[in-house]
């Protein structure tokens, strides 16, 4: 009975530590996108389809994505941007640093 | 309400390795909620003609009806000092009695843009007429149920710009003038169909 019991955890401790290893590999071989401010995820206005004068103060309509990949050791990446929705979102490089985009809604 | 459009990301691709999607949501003006105040008095005793930024003083017969205008995005919250303008057209005196031209004459295609907000939430839509002459039927302070006078085709459109036209059109209406007050009506849903506001479609008639 014991025994038994042992045996169940010691599987339950072997499933938990798999789970772990499986979430955690990919994620740290992977790049990864974030805001400037760490956030994982975006929200931008669209106000219409021309911008005219200054945008209100709360209503972003560009936000600046920054990529990292601490595993790579290539000290020139080569690094391309894409996006799934092309003709609601444009994709901008920032700077000519292709590490770092901009977004903004497309009309 | 229109569903947002959650299925918006963007992967980087380094060295041949691609990221998790880092998911983007776009939001906009969608809607408006009008509400009606009634007469507008900028403070005890000043209203109607009388009102600040209207005639106080000069004796002028007539109304002024106040509706406050809310704009909502996607998730149904208020907007707030953002840019803001209207495109008002077919203007028609009905021929109402003596309302007809002379002395009134069907103004042209105008537009406005809003410069006062209130509480940052809303901001004011004044209907009204103003007049110093004798009318059939008369013009009156701020009531209900006098006769129609007045029509036109009202379009909104809201985001950064005060400029004629530009910005998301979030309602189209006719506006209606009667005798004692002002109200909107035929109010079609918010952008929907886009055309209504694009094309300028007329939504005031001639009772």
């Amino acid at each position: 009975m014991i025994n038994n019991k042992m045996a169940r955890y010691e599987r339950f401790a072997i499933a938990a530590m798999s789970l772990i290893l499986t979430a955690a590999v990919p994620l740290s071989a992977q790049p990864k996108i974030t805001l400037s401010n760490g956030a994982t995820s975006a929200a931008i206005w669209y106000l219409g389809p021309q911008q005219i004068g200054t945008v209100p103060n709360g209503y972003l309509t560009e936000q600046t994505l920054q990529a990292t990949y601490p595993t790579d050791q290539n000290p020139n990446p080569t690094v391309t941007w894409s996006t799934n929705q092309p003709s609601l979102l444009e994709l901008i490089p920032y700077l000519f640093v292709n590490k770092t985009y901009s977004i903004m809604p497309r009309p | 309400m229109p569903p947002g459009n959650y299925n918006i990301s963007v992967v980087v691709t380094w060295d041949g390795v691609q990221s998790a999607p880092f998911p983007i949501f776009i939001n906009m003006p969608y809607a408006n909620y009008v509400v009606n105040k009634g007469q507008w008095c900028s403070s005890p005793g000043s209203c109607d003609c009388n009102a600040a930024n209207f005639y106080p003083g000069q004796n002028l017969t007539g109304y002024v009806t106040l509706w406050n205008v809310y704009t909502e995005d996607l998730f149904g919250n208020y907007l707030t000092q953002v840019g803001t303008n209207e495109v008002l057209f077919n203007q028609l005196f009905l021929g109402t009695g003596g309302w007809t031209s002379p002395p009134f004459s069907n103004p042209a295609q105008s537009t406005w843009a809003t410069t006062e907000w209130n509480s940052n939430y809303t901001f004011p839509d004044y209907y009204w007429i103003c007049w110093s002459g004798p009318l059939y039927p008369p013009l009156t302070s701020s009531g209900s149920g006098g006769p129609e006078v007045f029509s036109e085709t009202q379009n909104y459109y809201i985001g950064n710009s005060t400029t004629n036209g530009y910005g998301l059109c979030t309602q189209a209406n006719a506006v209606e003038l009667y005798t004692n007050n002002g109200s909107q009506s035929n109010t079609q849903p918010p952008a929907y169909p886009a055309t209504v506001c694009a094309n300028r479609t007329t939504l005031n008639t001639k009772p």
